[in-house]
C-alpha cells in the first residue's frame, strides 16, 4: 500500500501496467491540496484509493482516465469537520471503466461535491454511495454523460442521510445524452433519508439531444455534425473548470473537443 | 440582388394544413411586413422557409435566386444567404456564447476566422447593440432577458451578413429604447447590405421605425391583402375583422391547450389536511 500527504498542488501519474493498486491519501487538517491523478497504460487494471480529508481541510481532486484496458477503481473517502471537498472524474477513454464511490460524511459542516463527465463507446459504470453522519453537512453529486453509439453508461447514485445528521443537505444530479437508438443509459437515483429537518433531492434525466436546439444552431451555418459536437462538448466541458491550473484546463478541453469529435464520426 | 420566391406553399403540420397557398416574392432592398392574426400562419411560412423538420411542404415551392431552397438542408440555407431572428431563442446549456458565434461566422467563411479578428469583431458588435461584453462568455441564451435574447439575435445577423432576413417577432419582449436599439442596427444593415426583409410583428411602433415598403395580411394559411405601408398603418388602427370580412375568410383561432394537472405530491397533500 502506498500512502501519500497531500498539500498544494500535486500531479501524479499512475501506470497500469505498474501500479500498487492500492493508495491512502490523507489531506492533514487546515491544509489545502489540489491534486490531478492521470490513469495511465494499456493493462486491466482495479485500484483501490481511501482519501482521509481531516478537519477543515480543503481538497480538489481531478482524475483523468486514459488507460487503455479496463479499469475499476473502488474510492473511499471520509470526510471531517468543516472540510471541503471537491472529486472530478473525466472518464473520456474508451476503455471500459468501473467506479465504486463510498462518499462517508463523518462530522459536522462537511462539505462534498462529486463532478463526472463521461464519454462512453464502450461501458461505463458509476456506483455512488453517499452518506451523511452528521448534521449541517452538505454533499451535491453532479453526473454529467454521453453515451455514443453501441455504449452503455450505467449510473447508481445513492444518497443517504443517517440518524442525527440535523440540517444535512443532500442533492444529486445525473443526466445522460444518448446518441443514437444504439445508445444505453441507465439512472436509478436513491434517496434513503432517516432523519427531519434536512434538505434532500434528486434529478435524473436521458434523452438524445434536443431537435429545437440542433435546428437553431443549424439556422446559423453551422452543419448537424457540428452542432451535435458542440452540444456534447459543451455538455461535458464544465468538468474542467475543477482544477484551477491553466494548461491542465487547456489539455483537458483540447481532450474533449479531440474526443467528442473522433465519437461523433463513428 | 438576391430574390426570394414562394410560390403556391402548402405546408402541414402533424398532418394539419397550416398554410394553404401562400405566394410571396421578396427581392433586395425590399421591406416585406407580414401581418396577421395569431395561430394564422406567419411563423409557420418563416420557420419553413429556415427548414424547420416539423414542417411539412405538401406542395409548392420556395427558391432563392432560382435554387430550390427546399432540396436545401438547414445549414445550407443559412449559408445561401437566409436568416430568421427567433421569436423565442432556443437556450443551450454549456455552449458559450462566443463559441456558438464563432462557429457561426466560421460556417460561413473558407478559412476559419482568426481568434483576434473574431474578439474585435464580436466586441464591436456587442458595443453597437448595447450589450455588455461578459454577455460573450455567458451560455447561449441561457439566462439571458427577453430583451438580450432579441438582441442577440440581431448580434448573429450582424455577423452572418444574410441576403434574405426574416424578423419573427424580434420586438416583442424589447422596451421603447430596446426597440429603438434594434430598429437602428437593422436599418444600418440594410442600408450596408441591401438585404431583402420580411417582418412578423404586431405593433406600428417597430414598423414606424423600419418603414415596410410591402405589407401582407395573412389569415387562415393565405396572404389575404397585399398593400403598402399605409396598410400596416391602418391594421394597427382598425384590427384584422374588417379584412375578414371584406375577403370573406374566417380568422383561425389560436390554439389554447388544455391545462393538464398532475395532481398533487404526497408532501403537500400532507401539508394541506385541517
Amino acid at each position: 500500500m502506498k500512502e501519500l500527504t497531500l498539500t498544494g498542488f500535486q500531479e501524479f501519474i499512475i501506470n497500469s501496467a505498474s501500479t500498487e493498486g492500492e493508495y491512502r491519501l490523507h489531506v492533514p487538517a487546515n491544509e489545502s491540496a489540489s491534486v490531478v491523478v492521470t490513469l495511465e497504460g494499456n493493462k486491466e487494471v482495479e485500484i483501490d484509493i481511501k482519501i482521509i480529508v481531516e478537519e477543515n481541510a480543503q481538497l480538489r481532486l481531478l482524475t483523468i482516465n486514459h488507460n487503455e484496458d479496463k479499469s475499476i477503481l473502488n474510492e473511499e473517502f471520509e470526510l471531517f469537520a468543516d472540510s471541503s471537498t471537491t472529486i472530478a472524474h473525466a472518464e473520456l477513454n474508451k476503455a471500459q471503466t468501473t467506479i465504486n464511490s463510498v462518499h462517508k460524511i463523518l462530522q459536522q459542516g462537511a462539505n462534498l461535491q462529486v463532478n463526472t463527465a463521461s464519454l462512453t463507446t464502450t461501458q461505463k459504470n458509476f456506483y455512488q454511495d453517499t452518506f451523511h453522519y452528521a448534521g449541517n453537512s452538505k454533499a451535491h453529486v453532479n453526473n454529467y454523460g454521453v453515451v455514443l453509439a453501441n455504449g452503455i453508461c450505467d449510473m447508481v447514485v445513492r444518497s443517504t442521510i443517517e440518524k442525527g445528521s440535523h440540517g444535512a443537505a443532500t442533492h444529486q444530479s445525473s443526466r445522460l445524452l444518448t446518441y443514437d437508438k444504439t445508445s444505453i443509459g441507465k439512472i436509478l437515483p436513491v434517496l434513503y433519508i432517516y432523519d427531519n429537518d434536512v434538505q434532500a433531492s434528486h434529478a435524473a434525466s436521458l434523452g438524445q439531444p434536443d431537435d429545437e436546439q440542433l435546428y437553431y444552431l443549424e439556422t446559423r451555418g453551422i452543419s448537424h455534425q457540428e452542432a451535435l459536437q458542440l452540444l456534447i462538448t459543451g455538455y461535458l466541458l464544465p468538468i474542467t473548470r475543477i482544477i484551477d491550473d491553466e494548461k491542465i484546463v487547456e489539455a483537458l478541453t483540447l481532450e474533449i473537443e479531440t474526443k467528442v469529435a473522433e465519437g461523433c464520426s463513428m | 440582388m438576391a430574390t426570394l420566391e414562394i410560390k403556391d406553399l402548402h405546408v402541414s403540420i402533424d398532418g394539419k394544413e397550416i398554410l394553404k397557398g401562400v405566394n410571396l416574392t421578396v427581392k433586395s432592398g425590399e421591406i416585406h411586413a407580414l401581418m396577421g392574426p395569431n395561430g394564422n400562419g406567419k411563423s409557420t411560412l418563416l420557420m419553413t422557409i429556415m427548414g424547420h423538420p416539423r414542417y411539412e411542404v405538401t406542395q409548392g415551392s420556395i427558391t432563392l435566386d432560382g435554387q430550390d431552397v427546399l432540396e436545401m438542408s438547414v445549414d445550407e440555407r443559412s449559408k445561401a444567404g437566409l436568416f430568421i431572428a427567433m421569436q423565442y431563442p432556443q437556450e443551450v446549456p454549456g455552449v458559450t456564447n462566443s463559441d456558438f458565434l464563432k462557429a457561426a461566422v466560421n460556417a460561413h467563411r473558407e478559412e476559419p476566422i482568426k481568434l483576434f479578428d473574431f474578439i474585435r469583431l464580436l466586441d464591436k458588435t456587442l458595443a453597437e447593440v448595447q450589450m455588455d461584453s461578459s454577455v460573450a462568455h455567458r451560455f447561449l441564451n441561457e439566462g439571458f432577458s427577453g430583451g438580450e435574447k432579441k438582441r442577440n439575435e440581431i448580434i448573429q445577423m450582424k455577423l452572418l451578413k444574410p441576403s434574405i432576413t426574416m424578423l419573427d417577432e424580434l420586438d416583442s419582449g424589447l422596451d421603447v429604447d430596446a426597440i429603438k436599439v434594434v430598429s437602428d442596427n437593422i436599418l444600418e444593415q440594410f442600408k450596408e447590405t441591401n438585404m431583402g426583409m420580411i417582418i412578423v410583428s404586431h405593433y406600428d411602433r417597430f414598423y414606424g421605425y423600419i418603414e415596410p415598403t410591402h405589407t401582407h395580411v395573412m389569415i387562415d394559411g393565405q396572404i389575404v391583402m397585399e398593400g403598402d405601408y399605409e396598410l400596416t398603418k391602418k391594421i394597427d388602427a382598425q384590427g384584422y375583422e374588417w379584412i375578414a370580412r371584406e375577403k370573406n375568410v374566417a380568422i383561425t383561432e389560436k390554439e389554447v391547450k388544455p391545462t393538464v394537472s398532475l395532481g398533487s405530491c404526497a408532501a403537500n397533500m400532507g401539508s394541506n389536511k385541517q
